[in-house]
């Protein structure tokens, strides 16, 4: 399984298609993709920022959408559904929409953290996310200066970067 | 017995309880008292860490069991981002399992016990005088500073009546406090009959493979800061490559050397130095492989130490006959 293959299933496990796994959080990862998972760094951080992303949605409970964000869902599911003809590609598509939009409404909301949390974002940031985290996690590991995972460190070296870069 | 003969025992029992007194109340007993205390008592209750950065700080709360003599259990209940992490050290092997995961992974082994005398010749132990309370409980106060300059420094507080360690302040090499580590309540000796099965080590079946085969020979440096030991190098996975991480400690303080080929290292990576609050770190490619040096210390000292990393030299030319 390659990454890509990974991240695909990786999205259809954080927001299952079917309402009673999604409700209950019981979406089963995949044989194949937890093999993968055990080998990449990359794609385990991933996975932990989509279901990090999902509980802070649910956090968010049922506020109303801005006015403007509705026709933008509608304008991005119409223009996937002329670029993509599959059916399932479709359906995925709109899954990656439905949570493009979601994020989005997040931001409106206050979530901040996750501008400094997001699960993409530059190379750089992928860097971090799969070559520096891990090391610095395992650095305070040993020295025994948890609390924190491989998700805060990446935001603890972003962080670090970002002021660097400040005049 | 004479009267003057009565005397003289009675002021040599005070002289002699003056002096077990005070040895008692050296650093050094204090803080073999604490680890002792370990095996001695069970515990239970919640530990509140607080990680500081120049902007903000992370709080973590977290359940805490131990049962005597080596085996403790930590969830952690905050932040969200390592929210239901349970930590589960027995003896001299942790390991760590997510929420939500079904397999333990295996964790870096913390510094042994045995780092007691190390820790003895590199660093001062005094006791400040007077008690201070913690969880409601009446703690002395340990103090660990430096004998060479440059590394970090360490806050105890210690239980008079078990000698537990209830609250740990730790400050980076520049005195400047880095994490705040303190029980909120503790229950000292409870029942724990009701928790004894989630104190049980996981069964290999439920331990995630660590690749073991390193496929290079790592580079120990020639270098290594005054006090420091080697304490072995242990293999960690980076991606779809096996890095190895050579580990180093002072009896207090860690270092940690990672070496693993260039390959696994994207292009963007930040290679450089860079000041992380609780360690100083240094990334950089050479050759084929890629380094990253990582220490709460001075970062002359950590400079040092990388420069000192030279790789093996190239194999001689064969000569022609």
């Amino acid at each position: 399984m390659n990454c890509e293959h990974a991240r695909r299933l990786a999205n259809q496990v954080t927001w299952p298609a079917s309402e009673t796994a999604a409700a209950q959080d019981v979406a089963e990862i995949p044989a194949d993709l937890e093999e993968h998972l055990w080998s990449c760094p990359a794609c385990r951080t991933e996975l932990t920022e989509l279901r990090a992303l999902r509980c802070r949605l649910r956090a968010l409970g049922n506020r109303p959408a801005p006015d403007h964000l509705a026709p933008r869902i509608v304008s991005a599911i119409r223009l996937d559904h002329r670029r993509h003809a599959s059916a399932r590609r479709s359906a995925l598509h709109l899954r990656r929409a439905l949570a493009a939009a979601a994020a989005a409404a997040a931001i409106a909301a206050g979530g901040a953290y996750l501008v400094t949390h997001r699960a993409s974002g530059t190379g750089a940031d992928r860097a971090v996310s799969a070559n520096v985290a891990p090391l610095v996690t395992e650095y305070a590991d040993f020295r025994g200066a948890q609390p924190f995972g491989d998700r805060d460190a990446a935001a603890i070296v972003r962080a670090r970067m970002k002021e660097r870069k400040r005049p | 017995m004479s009267r003057p003969a009565r005397i003289l025992l009675i002021a040599v029992t005070l002289i002699v309880a003056a002096v077990v007194a005070q040895a008692a109340s050296t650093g050094p007993e204090l803080l073999r008292r604490s680890q002792q205390a370990e095996r001695a008592h069970s515990y239970r209750g919640t530990r509140v860490s607080r990680m500081f950065f120049p902007r903000y700080s992370i709080t973590a709360v977290a359940g805490v069991v131990h049962q005597r003599p080596a085996t403790t259990r930590v969830e952690y209940r905050s932040p969200s981002s390592i929210e239901g992490t349970v930590v589960l050290q027995v003896g001299a092997q942790r390991w760590r399992r997510a929420s939500g995961d079904r397999l333990w992974q295996r964790a870096a082994a913390p510094p042994e016990p045995e780092a007691f005398d190390l820790l003895l010749r590199n660093y001062d132990l005094r006791v400040s005088p007077g008690t201070q309370p913690v969880a409601q409980r009446d703690c002395s106060l340990l103090l660990i500073d430096p004998r060479h300059k440059g590394n970090p420094s360490k806050r105890m507080w210690i239980d008079r009546a078990t000698g537990l360690v209830l609250r740990t302040e730790l400050l980076n090499w520049k005195q400047q406090h880095i994490s705040i580590s303190a029980f909120r309540d503790i229950e000292v000796n409870p029942n724990l009959t009701g928790v004894l099965p989630s104190l049980a080590p996981p069964r290999q079946a439920q331990i995630a493979p660590r690749r073991t085969a390193l496929g290079f020979q790592p580079i120990p440096p020639r270098y290594i800061p005054p006090g420091y030991v080697s304490r072995g190098t242990d293999p960690m996975t980076l991606g779809k490559f096996t890095a190895a991480h050579l580990r180093y400690t002072d009896g207090l303080n860690t270092i940690s050397l990672f070496q693993a080929p260039g390959q696994a290292f994207a292009d963007e990576t930040p290679f450089g130095s860079m000041e992380l609050s609780f360690t100083q770190v240094i990334m950089w490619r050479r050759g084929d492989m890629a380094f990253a040096i990582m220490g709460d210390i001075d970062p002359a000292e950590l400079r040092k130490m990388a420069d000192s990393i030279a790789p093996p030299a190239p194999p001689r030319a064969r000569m022609s006959p």
